[in-house]
């Protein structure tokens, strides 16, 4: 069961909303008007959903493996460029030391390849580092103890 | 130097907590030894041939004497008794127990040091000019913004998993000390009326397939360094190659895409990004300034030039080594000097607990408290009084480190290479070994002149093979250790990478062939011509001839 970040933890996120996730391709020819999810690969460029940003409420990226790093980009891409406000959940090869680092990103939603993972995140102290120095000069990273409190993206 | 706050302090700390966390976690079998890997190597740990190694960060080449002292105790408590400075100007300790590496990062933190980004594919320690606010053909002092680019880039969220390693290298100087035209991203302080810039070098660098960096922007307003570097690194991420480890650094995105397409995807990325990312402030970069003052006036009555001159009249063994190990300093009360780290005693760059406490208590008595490491794996201290010179001088020589050896022949970079290091084919300390027996006439090497060797192990290039006058690579043919030679590498303002002088060489016959080719040169120089120059006048083709005609006869 996928987690999801609310009001400063992770929380389990019942799948009430049964998206039918698109991949960009079909985006991209099918068009629909009322797309609501869709997911990202480490290839797919992240501004070509531009077009659908708007009524987008979810979009999944994706880690092949948790040393690949593109979707680190693909999620700022996405808060950054194109002020993307709902929910990107990572999927794949997610692993509980990452999940800070995701979550300064702009990752706010989970989905591990097995429960096990995500039972470890859930109960996971989020936040490990009491201070940080890139945000110093880039308060665009924001802290994830800065995100837990502000709730920046619920 | 940077001064640290209470909030670095804390940050520190809770990295060192982090990591015990991790490992502790691994050894209780909760994450699995490839994970594990990548997390210590974030935290400097490797695992080598015989045992671990920890490369501990000296941001900048830059360490205080209280600093040095806890380098050598580290050495002394968790290691066989020594340090090794690297070609990164880090250190590494080769004996480590990795149960043992959370205690030494604690040890270490409480003197504002760490390990934190020396390995895995992320952004390492950022290099510089050894002589950093001492030299005279400075601009401006680039440890300011080193220190800014070292915080901005230090657990950078976006950029932690990239395709592979990426260097960053700083100069401020006419004379380019830190090779930045070899690194990932290369940075040449420049300065237009009042404002700081650069010029923005990108996919330079050295192993398999070495590369010369290429100007992606010709002035850079400094303001906008942050914004910009992180515009790189974003294309970086996003499309360095991720299937190939020997194709995943940014020089071979560079190559395929080619400089002007990769510029524009890099400008258009930052323009983008313009009105979302932060510039940096003038206040911030002001206030890194004020932790790098000049050095103050020298104390007491000035020296007599006189004096010195006549010393160095009378003395001809000081005067040799005032030649060679020191340089001008930018205020004409002081000099710089260099403690060059090889000669017939240690591995090249090889330092032990004794030498470390020493060298910190001389850098307090004659260097202000601080030094310096250099990618020669040397040391520097930077701000040493001329009336003092005598006096250091005399006390470096019963130390063994004042040969007056430095930019000679005997001055190499080696690589740890098969006796250490699991990656190499091929061992380079005995060549090393062999090297400083044969040529220990000093008189020899100073008619030789100013000449690089440097030796790598192998094809991953760590002792910088392709910018020595001379190189030297090792390589296995069917299981033996082979040595290809190369001539007329660079690394200074001009760099350029060695060509291949023939064969691969076995071991025996390495010594040989480089007195054949100093030999050659010797006779064919024109009068006060550089290894360099001559290679650069006649080409390979004479060197071959007689080191390749020995063997057929």
């Amino acid at each position: 069961m996928p987690l999801k970040l609310r009001d400063g933890k992770l929380v389990s996120h019942e799948c009430t909303d049964q998206d039918d996730v698109l991949c960009l391709l079909q985006l991209q020819e099918q068009h629909p008007h009322s797309a609501q999810a869709v997911r990202l690969n480490p290839e797919d460029n992240a501004l070509a959903l531009q077009p659908w940003i708007r009524t987008l409420s979810r979009i999944d990226v994706t880690y092949p493996a948790y040393t690949d790093g593109r979707a680190h980009s693909q999620a700022r891409l996405l808060r950054q460029r194109l002020g993307f406000a709902g929910e990107i959940r990572a999927v794949g090869d997610v692993r509980i030391d990452q999940i800070s680092m995701m979550i300064r990103c702009g990752i706010n939603a989970f989905e591990c390849f097995d429960a096990d993972t995500e039972t470890g995140i859930a109960s996971a102290q989020l936040c490990h580092l009491s201070a940080l120095y890139n945000n110093r000069y880039q308060p665009e990273y924001p802290s994830v103890s800065t995100l837990l409190t502000d709730t920046v993206f619920q | 130097m940077y001064r640290y706050t209470e909030h670095d302090r804390g940050f520190l700390k809770s990295r060192v907590a982090e990591f015990r966390d991790q490992t502790e976690r691994w050894q209780a079998g909760e994450i699995d030894e490839d994970e594990y890997k990548q997390l210590r190597l974030r935290n400097g740990l490797y695992v080598q041939r015989h045992a671990p190694m920890l490369r501990v960060a000296i941001p900048y080449g830059q360490l205080s004497s209280d600093q040095m002292r806890a380098l050598a105790h580290v050495a002394r408590t968790w290691d066989k008794g020594y340090g090794h400075i690297t070609t990164r100007q880090n250190i590494q300790y080769n004996w480590p127990e990795i149960p043992d590496v959370p205690d030494i990062l604690d040890y270490l933190a409480d003197v504002d040091m760490h390990a934190i980004q020396t390995s895995g594919n992320c952004i390492r320690n950022t290099t510089s000019d050894p002589l950093a606010g001492a030299a005279e053909d400075e601009v401006e002092d680039p440890r300011p913004w080193c220190e800014l680019i070292r915080q901005w880039s230090t657990l950078h969220p976006e950029f932690n998993w990239l395709p592979r390693k990426f260097k960053i290298a700083v100069t401020g100087a006419e004379s380019d000390r830190a090779a930045v035209q070899i690194h990932d991203i290369g940075l040449r302080l420049i300065k237009r009326g009042s404002e700081s810039g650069f010029e923005v070098l990108v996919g330079g660098g050295l192993g398999r397939t070495p590369h010369i960096g290429s100007v992606i922007r010709d002035y850079l307003p400094g303001k906008h360094l942050l914004s910009y570097l992180s515009a790189i690194l974003r294309v970086y991420n996003l499309e360095g190659r991720r299937d190939n480890l020997y194709k995943a650094r940014i020089k071979i995105l560079v190559a395929t895409m080619g400089i002007d397409q990769f510029r524009e995807k890099v400008e258009a990325e930052w323009q983008a990004s313009s009105d979302t990312v932060s510039e940096v402030q003038a206040s911030t970069i002001d206030a890194l300034r004020a932790m790098f003052p000049p050095p103050p006036p020298v104390p007491g009555p000035a020296l007599d030039a006189s004096d010195l001159d006549a010393r160095l009249e009378s003395d001809p063994i000081f005067g040799q080594w005032y030649r060679v190990n020191t340089r001008g300093h930018r205020d004409t009360g002081r000099r710089i000097v260099y403690l060059p780290l090889k000669n017939d005693e240690r591995p090249a760059g090889d330092l032990t607990d004794t030498m470390m406490d020493v060298i910190a208590d001389l850098a307090d008595r004659y260097a202000l408290g601080e030094l310096r490491t250099t990618h020669d794996q040397n040391l520097v201290f930077a701000h040493v009084a001329r009336a003092d010179l005598v006096a250091l001088w005399r006390e470096l020589r019963t130390l063994g480190l004042a040969t007056p050896n430095l930019g000679h022949l005997t001055d190499m970079i080696v690589c740890p290479g098969l006796d250490f290091c699991s990656l190499a084919n091929a061992g380079t300390l005995t060549l090393y070994d062999q090297v400083q027996a044969r040529f220990d006439d000093i008189d020899y090497l100073h008619d030789i002149g100013e000449i690089s060797v440097k030796v790598s192990g192998c094809m991953n290039a760590c002792g910088h093979h392709h910018i020595g006058d001379i190189g030297i690579l090792g390589v296995e043919k069917h299981g033996k250790e082979w040595y290809q030679l190369t001539l007329g590498g660079h690394a200074g303002n001009a760099a350029s990478l060695g060509k291949r002088l023939g064969k691969a060489l076995p071991q025996h016959e390495v010594i040989p062939a480089i007195d054949t080719v100093l030999n050659v040169y010797l006779s064919t120089r024109l009068h006060g011509e550089s290894f360099a120059q001559t290679v650069r006048r006649v080409g390979v083709t004479p060197f071959q001839e007689v080191v390749y005609a020995v063997k057929v006869a």
